[in-house]
């Protein structure tokens, strides 16, 4: 195995994450020409995203530009603030100027907390592109939910419930998926059942359902509603990766393979949520390993590619 | 998981433990007696169940140690690369460890530090004890239950 294993198995995730990103942006944005995703799209997920491989799609930028002006409002201030530690560096710093595009050329003073004006030269090189938001793609539904019920827990796990195929789901999968602190996520998700808009059941531990058909009227999902995905966690892996492959460039075949180890056992969510079955860590000795990652990430990006869109 | 080391894995496998301390910074010094010391020693080729400790070398910034002490567990850094070792290359939870100090009760015998031929492996210095003796005990056939390698000859407390 090259001494570059990591690295060249954090490209194969950053190339398909980048298409992924494209159906993601055509799901929710009109300019975007590429075939529109299907599965629900998590918007901070989303931006966090680009700005991080914004670096290697600089046509990012326009589009989260466009998006600051036309859907700023419609994305959560608290959760970017959640996700965004769990992100690349570069993420973190852009995020400073999407949010003053969010506050000035979006209006929303929410943003302004996290915001950093831009420089001269930067602010030279930009093009405008018109804002043409969609919401009513079944992409869109996250954001459709919020537009109806407000920026919030509530839309944020309805969407998620809804996007479980009617499954139940518990407090804790609840909380991991729409990454919200725990305490008000059980508040929201029992005001939700106290209006009847999810069904709490006597699981234990306890869990709760959207039963698709109660919302079908109204948010006109059809046989085959939208799929939540979890991109937040996929996204993270794939960060860490990108970056433990950036340290890792000229360390032992051994001591990657390790380092690899380290990252699955971290992020093994990344996988099992999003139904790849990764292979146990103990599946190879030492360096051997290093193939078994290397199949089991590249398994992931073609799901990313072809599957979770 | 493997219930055993074979005589070419030992090396491997310690000189992989002073990669994975070196890489976080870290350094240890450890004398290992028993089967483990054995091997290294050229004395026997057979496979061993574990890596026994019986000391900790003490540290110096220019060179191998020159005194050691008796642990009665292993140090937390190298408890922490031990464990992932044990992950990396399926070995038993137990494969490094201070067992045969009984706790840290064991003694020394005099001039033990003396004896103790230390080699580099990254940030680990492996230092099994020597014995001049030894080879012609072996070619007799004798036991080799006094050699220092070996874990009798050393004195424990009550």
């Amino acid at each position: 195995m090259p001494s570059s294993a990591l690295a060249s198995s954090a490209r194969t995730l950053r190339r398909a994450l980048i298409e992924a990103l494209w159906a993601q942006w055509s799901g929710i944005e009109a300019w975007p020409a590429g075939k529109p995703a299907r599965s629900i799209v998590d918007p901070e997920a989303l931006v966090l995203a680009s700005l991080w491989l914004e670096g290697e799609e600089p046509r990012f930028w326009r589009l989260l530009r466009s998006w600051a002006a036309g859907g700023a409002r419609y994305l959560s201030v608290q959760r970017m603030k959640n996700l965004a530690p769990h992100y690349p560096g570069r993420a973190r710093d852009r995020l400073a100027d999407f949010s003053w595009e969010c506050a000035e050329r979006g209006g929303d003073a929410r943003w302004r907390s996290l915001a950093r004006a831009p420089t001269r030269a930067v602010r030279k090189r930009m093009r405008e592109l018109e804002p043409s938001p969609r919401f009513q793609t079944p992409s869109a539904l996250l954001l459709r939910l919020r537009i109806g019920l407000g920026v919030g827990i509530k839309a944020d796990v309805l969407a998620f419930l809804l996007g479980s195929a009617g499954g139940s789901r518990t407090m804790r999968e609840i909380t991991q998926a729409t990454g919200y602190f725990r305490r008000a996520v059980a508040r929201g998700v029992e005001e939700l059942a106290t209006a009847g808009f999810v069904l709490a059941r006597t699981t234990a531990p306890a869990s709760y359902r959207a039963l698709p058909q109660q919302w079908d009227a109204l948010l006109n999902l059809g046989s085959s509603p939208p799929i939540w995905w979890y991109w937040d966690a996929l996204f993270r892996f794939a960060g860490a990766l990108d970056q433990a492959a950036t340290e890792a460039a000229d360390r032992t075949p051994f001591l990657q393979a390790s380092l690899a180890r380290d990252l699955m056992e971290g992020h093994a969510g990344a996988f099992e949520l999003n139904a790849v079955r990764a292979r146990p860590l103990t599946s190879a000795s030492g360096e051997r390993y290093l193939q078994v990652f290397a199949e089991d990430v590249a398994e992931l990006a073609e799901r990313a590619r072809r599957q979770m869109v | 998981m493997k219930d055993t080391l074979q005589p070419a894995e030992i090396r491997s496998t310690l000189s992989r433990l002073g990669e994975l301390l070196a890489q976080h910074g870290e350094q240890a010094a450890i004398v290992v007696v028993g089967g483990a010391a054995l091997n290294l020693l050229g004395v026997v080729s057979r496979a061993t169940v574990d890596v026994d400790v019986i000391a900790l070398g003490v540290e110096r910034a220019d060179g191998p140690p020159q005194s050691v002490t008796v642990p009665d567990a292993l140090p937390p850094v190298l408890e922490d690369a031990g464990r992932r070792l044990s992950r990396d290359l399926g070995l038993g939870p137990g494969w490094l460890n201070t067992t045969v100090t009984s706790g840290g009760r064991l003694i020394l015998p005099p001039g033990f530090a003396a004896r103790v031929t230390w080699t580099r492996h990254g940030g680990l210095w492996l230092g099994p004890p020597r014995a001049p003796s030894l080879g012609a005990r072996v070619a007799r056939g004798g036991p080799l239950g006094t050699h220092p390698g070996c874990r009798g000859g050393f004195l424990q407390t009550a």
